[in-house]
């Protein structure tokens, strides 16, 4: 359910965390699953809690925002050709050089705990991560999602 | 019962995981009847802190409740995830 608008973005050439976002927050909001609201959302979010996380030698981030500003909970996907850098979710002193973007739209709070534990056990999956990168259809990601028990 | 707090920067999100995951730790120890999760956002929770016997976090935590705080970070990078059991088994009291 949280990538059934397959938004998925590849390869992107990007010099900025904010080109990233809009980029990935309108297609969202052209597939109808946020509200106008949600780009400050996130920009906001992140300033003040970052999301990068790196597993593995991977440097991955989780952008997202308030329920308020969804309509339809949905996940986008982005990978980048030169990673970009974004602040470390617990220390926003490290910077960690992000290559995979899992941005987040949630309409319920604590909604689907399994889909998102399947997400960050594939992120420690180095061989499914070196295939999240590789890829560039939306068929090869939904399948890497789906053998992973993301739908 | 034990009070534990499991927070994160919107509350919905990596909280959800880092949930999931300790319920998992607590029903394979055989724990789960022992401890209460309460999930919530950083923000609406530092007034109230010391109402927890323990306190897991996925966000960053001001310093001046650092010494209170479980840094939850390898429930969702799974390195070190041993450790974080350990300690929280430890300030549970269990």
């Amino acid at each position: 359910m949280y990538f059934d608008q397959r938004l998925c973005i590849f390869h992107q050439k990007l010099e900025t965390k904010e080109q990233l976002f809009r980029i990935m927050a309108d297609k969202m909001l052209e597939a109808g699953c946020v509200k106008e609201s949600y780009y400050d959302g996130i920009t906001n979010r992140e300033k003040e809690y970052p999301t990068g996380l790196y597993v593995n030698g991977t440097g991955f981030a989780l952008p997202h925002t308030d329920s308020e500003r969804v309509n339809k909970s949905q996940i986008c996907f982005m990978s980048l050709e030169e990673p970009i850098e974004f602040e470390d979710m617990v220390d926003k002193n490290h910077k960690i050089p992000v290559e995979l973007i899992f941005m987040l739209a949630m309409k319920q709070p604590h909604e689907q705990a399994g889909t998102l534990q399947n997400l960050v056990a594939l992120f420690q999956n180095k061989e499914k991560t070196e295939q999240l990168k590789k890829c560039s259809t939306e068929d090869e990601f939904m399948e890497i999602l789906n053998a992973s028990g993301i739908e | 019962m034990k009070k534990l707090l499991i927070v994160c920067g919107a509350g919905h999100a990596t909280s959800t995981i880092a949930v999931a995951k300790v319920t998992e730790w607590l029903k394979k120890e055989g724990y789960e009847n022992d401890v209460k999760i309460y999930q919530s956002k950083i923000a609406d929770e530092l007034n109230r802190i010391d109402d927890y016997d323990a306190v897991i976090s996925t966000t960053i935590v001001p310093d001046s409740i650092k010494n209170k705080v479980i840094q939850g970070l390898p429930l969702l990078n799974g390195m070190g995830i041993d450790n974080v059991y350990a300690e929280l088994k430890e300030r549970l009291g269990l």
